[in-house]
This record gives structure tokens, C-alpha cells and sequence, in this order.
């Protein structure tokens, strides 16, 4: 296919009619525009044009949402149109598709053949034909999905699975697959022709009838068989949904996913809580201690300075009891043995009695003997460990319950996030995919065993053939004929698909490899490796696998990938890229620029104005550049395409 | 030529080992399953006149058809 010329009107932010031409059928067009001026419109101008469908970055969207609000509100009425002409296979097509929006929108698609209109199931057929819509993705695509390459390295994941039949569907592989299926069908109708054919003949009348049962019982399991596989694919499409709504939801997920791990903790924590609570109740009969303990420490300390205070006036007291009465038995002064005369002596007297009289020191006595009474209970209490125990107990306690807290504030947070969102929804859609991805499972059982019945059917039928050949037994020559070719096609095809898809890794490889050597700047990357199911991984200069390289260095696997399905693939086309280098730098970004003539014979890149040099780009593609365009805002709800860059 | 292999893989196995097949009519159903991977019952109508038009033709040559 190559396009010749697209023209677009009200289709989207393009008020008006706005044609984009195509003088060449090799080449590079450039389309530059800012965010929001409508470069991805423009791809679905091509997508709707092609396929009668607008994609967003996450699904379908309803054509109303791409009518130009300007030319409605001025008509009346929301409308598009667009009109791609192209030629393939030397047949010059016109494809005008025609939007109305209404209570019951009208879609309209009118194809012209070499100017010649089609019928609707004749242009429906033709569009089958040229534009396969189920390999539209590796035609128009979107840069920044260019991630889902990535999942072909995960043979596990539905995503990967089912990008890697898409993969297996561009490099014609299903076509193959597909001429063997009808093949056989073809064969069984002959089969049963020629059990017909030959039921009137009187010698292989029984082998007749083995024949026909046996052509039956392959004719029931070839209808289960399709039932299986018909269920294969509606649950196969439910769970791509759930899968992409899914993807929709992984901030969701990740919260949901955090607050369960939050709850979790909170469990744990508060099974520590209930264990810890449980030992402080076991210690509970000491609990007052550990309430009076803070109290206890100071108690004691002023108890111990009174019995000090009290223990020094006891003994003062005693020693003036004892001076008065050695003064009273007339012996000299006691401290320095001086004679006293008796008025001296009544005034040492006098002022022994005021220090301390018998009954200060009892009373004294009793007063430190009970201080320190108190002194040693106290200092029992003090001294007991278990309040110490009881203590920590009650720490631990209340740090599991700050830690609880804690926890219930980081789920709340989580949960702030999660408002707007239908958090049952999501799980549900979760298990819903858990379900699917089991059905699916079961179902693939299902048919491989449906198939091994059926071969079994085929080989009871060769022997069959066998016998009548043996017999001689001849039916009509055009259904010999056809019979013989048909087997001969059959055995043709199988050898081809084997052999086909032995060689396709390596070639996929090869020309992947090609042009990520020509974008590449790292030295050390020498090639790409492929596995199983187009996979790629960078291998260096030592031989080794590259693990953990950066985003940008993925977004060019892709890329090459990309190019490389192209060179091998049976379908050709031109490719619109809507902004491709968005995890790449300037270098990167330039030898991408650079290769692009070799991905495609007709490539258009819509790109922001900043995206790349364009001194540089123009000097990289040489005589490649066909042609630059630029998005020119004349409103919110008006752009212009015009030619050259702003 | 780009996208050709799959036609050479198949022609080179026809010449190899089904010479009684002609290149012409199994190139007419490669091209058919190709073009019509979208519209699987007529991919198989194709296949099946395109074997139907060339037994014909097989039986008329083996004069074989009454």
C-alpha cells in the first residue's frame, strides 16, 4: 500500500477541510506540532479513515467526542469526514468514511476502486483485504505505548501472548496456519464426496461407510472444536479488558496492594498488642507498685534526710542527757574538766536541759526508729523487680499502640488516595482475570485434545484410502484429482510452516540487530538477541546478555523490533508514528531519525517542534524528506496544516 | 526483496519435493490466506475454487475425465 493523499474535515481540532499529500511513494513526511495542536488526531484520522475506529491512549473512543465543536455549534450538527486514497497492488483506492452524529449515529464508508464505487460488501471485503486491521497497531502507532514490546520478553503474561500472535499474524505466519485449517476442511468435504461416490460400488461399499462414519465423527469434533475455540476467543477479548482496565487501575492496584500490606502489619502488630496486654495483666497484683514507683524514689530520699536530721538531734539530746547528769553528780565540766562554782554550774546546766531533756530523746528515738522502719519498707518496694518488668510491660504496650496509630494514619492516607475510585470494582476485576486466565487455561486443554481426536479421525481416514488404492477402486477423476492436490498442498504447507518458522527468529533477529546497530550509541551493544516468542535482549561485546539497561535503550529494542517485522513481513505499508522518541536523548533521537527510511518505504512522523533537531534531521534523511508540515493553532478549536515548518 | 520469504520458503519446498504442484496455484492461495487473514470464510472459498479450477484442469489433462 501507499498512500497517495488524506484530507480531513471537522475531524477533531482540523476546523474546515485540511489535506495532507503524499507526492512520492518513498520517503520521509514530516508533521510538527505542539501538545494539544492534534498530532494524534491526525493518526486517528489515518486509524478512522482505515478502520472506522479512534483510539485513545487507553481504549476506544466514541466517534462524537471527535466532531469539531466550532463547525457544530455553526452547523448544527457534529460531522467528520475523511478521504484516504492509496494504491495496492497497482488498484488505485479511494476510501471516504462520513460521520454524523445523532440518536443513532450514521456511519457511512464509500470505496472506489480505480474510480469506480463499490458495493458495501464489495468495499467491506477490499478493506479486509488491504488494511488487515488486526496488524494496524505495527502501521499506526503510538510512541508511548511503545512499552508493550517489552512483555513479549515474559512468556507468561496474557499481554505478551497476545502481541506475540499478532507478531506470528504480520509475518504471515497465520496465513500458513490458516491454509493448512482450510485445507483439511477441504479435504473432509472431499472425503465425503468420495464416500458418496463410492457407496454405490459393491466392493467398497464397507469401506464406504468406515469412510463416512469416520468423516461424521470428524465432522462433530471439528464443530466442538470451533465452539472451543470460538469461546477461546470471546474469554481471550474479556480478559485483553479486564486486562487493559486493569493497567488503568494499577495506581489503584499499587494503593490497594499497599493497604494490604498496612493491614497486615496492623494485624501482626496488634497480635502483639493482645501477647503483650496479656503479660501486663499477669503482673497486675504488683500493678500498684509500678503506679507508685516514680513516687516511691523521692518518699524514701526525704525519709532518709528526716531520719538523718532526727537521728543527729536524738544523739545531741542524749548527750546533753548525759552531761547534765554527770554536772548533777558534781564532777568539773566534762569537756574541759574546769572546776565550776554553783553559779556557773546551774547555767551550764540551764542550757544542757534547753539542748535536750529524757523525753526529747524518747521522743526522738521513737521518731528515728520509726523513719527508719518506713525508710526499710520503702526500700523493699524500691528494690522489687517486677515493677521494673511491670514498667517496661506497660512501655511496650504503649508503643504497640502509638505503632497501631501509626499504622491507621498511613491507611487512611492510602485510602484519601483511593476516594473516586470503585476499590470493590477493582478487585473485582482482579479476580475476574484470575477467573479468565484459568478458563483460559482449561479451554487451551480442551482444544489440543480436540485436536489429537481429530488427527486421530484424519489418520483413520488415510487408512481407509489406503485400503480402496489397494482395492483399485476408482471414483471420479476430478475428485482423484482433487484429492491429490489437496493432500500435496496439505504436506506443501506443513513442511513450509516448520521450516518458515525456523528461520524467522534468526532472520527477525538479523534485521533487528541491522538497524539497532545503525541508532545504538553505545559501543559496547553489538546486537540483539532473540528468544522464543520475538523477545529481544542487548548483547554486548563480551557475548553477554545486557540486564537492567535504561528506558530509552528499550524504546530503541522496540523501534528495531518494529523495523524489523516490517522487513520481513508479507504486508507492507506505510507507518505513521505519533511521537516516538520520548524516552530517547538527541543523539539516539537523530540516528533514529536517520533510519527511519529503512523501516518503511513511506514513513510519517508527527512530532512536537522540540522533539528533535530538525538542521540535523533534515541533514540525516537527505533526499529522504519528501516533505515538512506544521500544525498551526489559528484557535482552541481550530488548527491548520500547513506546509513547512512554523 | 522485502516480505518475500515466506513465498520462497514455500517455492522452494515445491520444488524440492511437490513438483507435481503448480508454483501458479500455490502462490494464488499463499496470496489469497495473506490477503484475507481479516475474512477467514473467503480465504477458504479461494483455496477451495483455486484447487477446484486446477483438478479440473489436472483430470482434463490425464484424459481422464469422461
Amino acid at each position: 500500500m501507499k498512500y497517495r493523499k488524506l484530507t480531513i474535515e471537522n475531524f477533531g481540532p482540523y476546523y474546515g477541510a485540511h489535506v495532507l499529500p503524499f507526492g512520492r511513494e518513498r520517503g520521509v513526511w514530516l508533521v510538527y506540532g505542539d501538545n494539544g495542536r492534534g498530532k494524534t488526531t491526525l493518526l486517528n484520522a489515518f486509524r478512522y479513515a482505515l478502520y472506522g475506529k479512534i483510539l485513545g491512549r487507553r481504549a476506544e473512543r466514541r466517534p462524537e467526542e471527535l466532531a469539531n465543536t466550532r463547525h457544530a455549534s455553526e452547523m448544527g450538527r457534529s460531522e467528520f469526514k475523511t478521504i484516504l486514497e492509496f494504491e495496492h497492488d497497482g488498484v488505485e483506492y479511494r476510501v471516504t468514511r462520513h460521520f454524523l452524529a445523532g440518536r443513532n449515529p450514521d456511519h457511512r464508508m464509500v470505496v472506489e476502486q480505480n474510480g469506480t464505487p463499490l458495493s458495501d460488501s464489495e468495499a467491506a471485503k477490499v478493506m479486509l483485504a488491504v488494511a488487515p486491521e488486526s496488524i494496524s497497531q505495527f502501521f499506526l502507532f503510538d510512541g508511548e505505548l511503545l512499552r508493550q514490546y517489552e512483555d513479549l520478553r515474559d512468556p507468561n503474561i496474557d499481554s505478551g501472548r497476545r502481541m506475540r500472535d499478532e507478531v506470528d499474524r504480520l509475518l504471515g505466519v497465520h496465513a500458513v496456519e490458516n491454509a493448512i485449517q482450510d485445507l483439511k476442511e477441504i479435504r473432509a468435504g472431499i472425503n465425503r464426496d468420495t464416500a458418496r461416490v463410492l457407496a454405490a460400488n459393491a466392493r467398497a461399499r464397507n469401506l464406504a461407510v468406515a469412510m463416512q462414519e469416520a468423516n461424521d465423527k470428524r465432522g462433530a469434533l471439528v464443530v466442538a472444536l470451533s465452539e472451543l475455540k470460538s469461546k477461546y476467543r470471546t474469554h481471550s477479548a474479556r480478559l485483553a479488558e479486564v486486562e487493559e482496565a486493569l493497567a488503568q487501575d494499577q495506581r489503584a492496584r499499587d494503593t490497594l496492594a499497599r493497604i494490604d500490606v498496612l493491614k497486615q502489619k496492623r494485624t501482626g502488630l496488634e497480635v502483639k498488642l493482645q501477647s503483650a496486654l496479656e503479660e501486663l495483666q499477669e503482673m497486675s497484683p504488683s500493678a500498684w507498685k509500678a503506679a507508685i514507683l516514680p513516687a516511691l524514689g523521692s518518699r524514701l530520699h526525704e525519709i532518709k534526710e528526716q531520719t538523718q536530721v532526727m537521728d543527729e538531734r536524738r544523739i545531741a539530746a542524749m548527750v546533753a542527757r548525759r552531761t547534765e547528769q554527770q554536772l548533777q553528780a558534781g564532777i568539773d565540766c566534762p569537756v574541759c574538766e574546769t572546776p565550776l562554782d554553783n553559779t556557773r554550774r546551774e547555767e551550764v546546766l540551764r542550757r544542757v536541759r534547753a539542748a535536750g531533756t529524757v523525753a526529747d530523746v524518747e521522743r526522738l528515738d521513737r521518731v528515728v526508729s520509726f523513719l527508719r522502719k518506713q525508710a526499710e519498707t520503702l526500700e523493699q518496694l524500691n528494690d522489687t523487680g517486677a515493677a521494673h518488668i511491670l514498667a517496661e510491660r506497660e512501655k511496650a504496650v504503649r508503643r504497640l499502640g502509638l505503632e497501631i496509630s501509626d499504622v491507621d494514619d498511613s491507611i487512611s492516607e492510602q485510602e484519601e488516595d483511593l476516594r473516586g475510585i470503585d476499590e470493590s470494582e477493582v478487585r473485582r476485576r482482579g479476580r475476574e482475570r484470575d477467573d479468565l486466565t484459568m478458563l483460559l487455561s482449561g479451554l487451551e486443554q480442551n482444544i489440543a485434545q480436540s485436536e489429537i481426536d481429530i488427527q486421530q479421525q484424519d489418520n483413520a481416514i488415510t487408512r481407509i484410502k489406503d485400503e480402496l488404492l489397494r482395492l483399485n477402486v476408482t471414483t471420479d477423476p476430478v475428485l482423484e484429482s482433487k484429492d491429490r492436490i489437496s493432500g500435496e498442498l496439505l504436506a506443501l504447507f506443513s513442511a513450509a510452516l516448520a521450516r518458515y518458522q525456523d528461520e524467522l527468529l534468526t532472520r527477525v533477529e538479523d534485521e533487528a540487530s541491522q538497524v539497532f546497530m545503525s541508532v545504538r550509541a553505545e559501543d559496547e551493544y553489538r546486537r540483539l538477541k532473540i528468544r522464543e516468542g520475538y523477545g529481544l535482549s542487548i548483547v554486548d561485546e563480551a557475548g553477554s546478555e545486557v540486564l537492567g539497561h535504561s528506558a530509552g535503550y528499550e524504546h530503541l529494542i522496540a523501534l528495531s523490533l518494529i523495523a524489523a517485522l516490517q522487513r520481513c513481513s508479507p504486508v507492507q505499508g506505510p507507518i505513521v508514528m505519533d511521537s516516538p522518541f520520548g524516552r530517547l536523548d538527541e543523539t539516539h533521537t537523530r540516528n533514529v531519525v536517520a533510519a527511519l527510511p529503512r523501516i518503511a518505504e513511506q514513513v510519517v512522523l508527527l512530532a512536537f517542534n522540540t522533539e528533535f533537531d530538525r538542521d540535523s534531521a533534515v541533514e540525516a534523511l537527505g533526499d529522504s524528506l519528501v516533505a515538512e508540515f506544521s500544525l498551526e493553532r489559528v484557535s482552541a478549536r481550530h488548527t491548520k496544516i500547513v506546509t513547512g515548518r512554523l | 526483496m522485502r516480505g518475500e520469504r515466506l513465498f520462497q520458503t514455500v517455492e522452494e519446498i515445491r520444488r524440492s519435493r511437490f513438483t507435481d504442484l503448480d508454483p501458479e496455484l500455490v502462490a494464488e492461495i499463499l496470496s489469497s490466506q495473506i490477503q484475507m487473514q481479516e475474512d477467514r470464510a473467503e480465504a477458504q472459498r479461494r483455496t477451495e475454487r483455486a484447487i477446484a479450477t486446477w483438478a479440473s484442469t489436472d483430470a482434463i489433462a490425464s484424459g481422464k475425465k469422461s
